[in-house]
């Protein structure tokens, strides 16, 4: 009696510990930071902000951060107090994992975007304010004091860093950069992968084109094609003599 | 051969038992279906495949010894004037007083099909939730006792009946997959019907805490706090059932704005497609037919690690999985669908998919029937 007594019991906290095991590796649903430079530490920062409200105490988003990064001589390093594991490799082609790129060059993370098979968060500060209007695509990092204005729609993988602001009905294609502080007015389009540096003004309904570099503090107040790189005040091409 | 039907409440007959009482009648049997409360478009629609049907006195909750023992009499005198030779019932006491009085009639074969363990087989919340719980096993066993046949809709709950020992050693054992679902009716409704409102989250059932539907009310005020262009409908009603919210609780999930209660649908589809995705957060099911039928329609589900839940999707294929009673784990995975379109696209073409190849409602009334061998 005794014995078949705790056989049961035995038998039903093994179910238990299983379903639980089960329980906990989805309910942690680790984050993996991909890259672990400085833009990482604002990445794992931004996650860190978002708070769940369920009734009580409020429980974080994201409580299990990862780190990841290819360079094997930082692996065992700690950034922002989590140790760096491992390679980025079988982390991005497991669908089960889910992921952010923290790496700051658009054309890696453009290229990483596309060919993962992991699922990617898309990290929005707390303090930010973006409106419910807006559409963010999948992965996209969007840091505190950052302000997205009503009906813009904003690619994957883009990354809209510290105190930027992206005013209403803009259009920034995927993998784009909006260095910290740079400001576009209304209408702007953004083509793919280009980036505004620090600083830098864009006057209402100007196109910019893919793969673009604007240079930090310019003003831009023309179009500018894709593949160039412009700088000043207003916005110039960077001639080939001054590249040399 | 003679075939009759027993369930509980008269639409279930349409609704639930259509294709597989259509599958009886294609096959050339003469079929009679019996449930309670008289449903004139219930009885419509029978004619209309052919069935017959006779409204009989049976009340799904309640224990009153004396309507019981009423009940089989009159169950066992209908069989008989029919000269029933196959006898079919679902839920709990359609089968039990059923095939009692099917033996009792002299009807030789007696099939009978777990449909859900529901409140009965929970885990006792009270001394007289224990009470209710050890009277359904008593007749459980009863009932199955008379059955050479008997359907599970998932391996869970074959599990417990033969844990619970209410299953006899001579009973033929079958899982079937539900009911199925109809594909044609539940046809694909495109996504960007629903895109133009925003990430829409759908709920469908009774508001009964079993089903989860505070973890849903947790999971929209949470999801809405940081995407507050979510939406979160709730399609149901409020039940006699004793673990139901209270009105006052909807009102309050209503008031503060988490959810949009759509109320009780006559057709679910329109509220289907107006979702992404349709969220089941229940603690047991036998097989959640709001799930094949979103499924179906092409939509994403959330649903638990739980009994006759998880059967119904592989984890991160035609949705995601997450442990039952966990607010968190199902905001989590409510914004992991929320934030990603593309993913939302594929678990739909593929819930689709795994509802064609194992769901079909016709292909699953073939299976029961073969298994009957009728
Ligand atoms: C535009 C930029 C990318 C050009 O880099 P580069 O191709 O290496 O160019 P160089 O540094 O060789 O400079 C070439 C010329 O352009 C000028 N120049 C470079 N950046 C400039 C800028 N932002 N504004 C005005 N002139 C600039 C240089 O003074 C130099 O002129 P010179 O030939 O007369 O001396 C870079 O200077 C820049 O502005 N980066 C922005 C960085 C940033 O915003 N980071 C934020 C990260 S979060």
């Amino acid at each position: 009696m005794l014995t078949s007594g705790r056989l049961s019991r035995v038998d039903l906290s093994r179910g238990a510990r299983d379903t639980a095991a089960v329980s906990a590796q989805r309910s942690l649903n680790p984050l993996y930071v991909i890259g672990a430079g400085g833009h990482a530490k604002v990445v794992i920062a931004t996650a860190q902000s978002i708070m769940l409200p369920l009734g009580g105490e409020p429980v974080a988003l994201w409580p299990d951060i990862r780190v990841r990064d290819d360079n094997t001589a930082i692996h065992g390093r700690s950034i922002m107090g989590i140790t760096v594991e491992g390679d980025n490799a079988s982390i991005l082609r497991d669908p089960h994992f889910c992921a952010v790129l923290a790496i700051g060059n658009n054309g890696v993370r453009a290229r990483i975007g596309t060919t993962a098979k992991c699922r990617f968060a898309t990290v929005i500060h707390h303090q930010s304010i973006v409106h419910s209007t807006v559409r963010i695509g999948t992965g996209t990092v969007v840091f505190a004091g950052a302000i997205v204005q009503p009906d813009t729609v904003i690619g994957a993988h883009c990354i809209i860093n510290t105190g930027a602001s992206v005013d209403h009905d803009c259009v920034l294609g995927d993998a784009v950069h909006i260095a910290p502080g740079a400001r576009l007015a209304g209408g702007v389009t953004v083509g793919a992968r280009s980036f505004i540096g620090i600083g830098a003004v864009v006057a209402p309904g100007i196109t910019i084109g893919d793969d673009v570099i604007i240079g930090a503090g310019a003003a831009v107040v023309r179009d500018i094609p894709s593949g160039t790189t412009a700088v000043g005040v207003p916005a110039r091409p960077l001639t080939p003599r001054e590249r040399l | 051969m003679r075939i009759v039907v027993v369930g509980g409440w008269a639409p279930s007959l349409l609704k639930f038992r259509g294709p597989l009482l259509a599958a009886m009648v294609g096959r050339g049997h003469q079929v009679t279906a019996m449930a309670a409360d008289q449903d004139a478009e219930t009885t419509a629609g029978l004619a209309d495949i052919g069935v017959d049907f006779q409204a009989i006195g049976v009340e799904r909750a309640g224990l009153d010894p004396r309507r019981d023992v009423q009940l089989v009499r009159e169950l066992q005198h209908r069989m008989r004037a029919l000269r029933a030779e196959q006898f079919f019932a679902y839920t709990i006491k359609p089968v039990v007083y059923g095939a009692m009085a099917a033996r009792a009639a002299g009807v030789p074969r007696r099939a009978a099909m777990i449909t859900g363990l529901g409140y009965a087989f929970a885990p006792p919340s009270s001394v007289k939730h224990r009470a209710v719980s050890a009277v359904a096993r008593g007749m459980y066993r009863l009932g199955l006792a008379q059955c050479q046949q008997v359907f599970f809709q998932n391996p869970d709950d074959k599990a417990e009946f033969g844990r619970l020992g209410l299953l006899p050693k001579r009973t033929a054992v079958e899982i079937v997959r539900g009911s199925g679902v109809d594909v044609d009716h539940y046809a694909v409704a495109p996504l960007e019907m629903a895109s133009s409102e925003g990430r829409t989250f759908l709920f469908v059932g009774r508001l009964l805490a079993d089903k989860g539907i505070r973890e849903y009310a947790a999971m929209a005020r949470a999801v809405r706090a940081v995407r507050p262009a979510t939406r979160f409908l709730v399609a149901g009603w409020l039940d006699p059932n004793p673990t139901s919210v209270s009105q006052a609780e909807l009102d309050g999930w209503i008031r503060e704005g988490s959810i949009e209660y759509l109320g009780a649908q006559a057709d679910i589809r329109p509220a289907i497609a107006r979702a992404q995705v349709l969220v089941l957060p229940s603690y047991r099911e036998g097989t959640p037919r709001s799930v094949l039928e979103a499924m179906s329609m092409g939509r994403a589900i959330i649903t638990t690690d739980a009994p006759g839940c998880r059967e119904t999707i592989v984890d991160g294929e035609q949705g995601l999985l997450v442990p039952v009673r966990d607010a968190a784990a199902l905001t989590r995975a409510g914004l992991a669908l929320t934030d990603d379109p593309a993913l939302l696209q594929r678990m739909g073409t593929a819930a689709r998919q795994r509802i064609v190849q194992l769901y079909d409602a016709r292909a699953v009334a073939n299976h029961m029937l073969d298994t009957l061998g009728l």
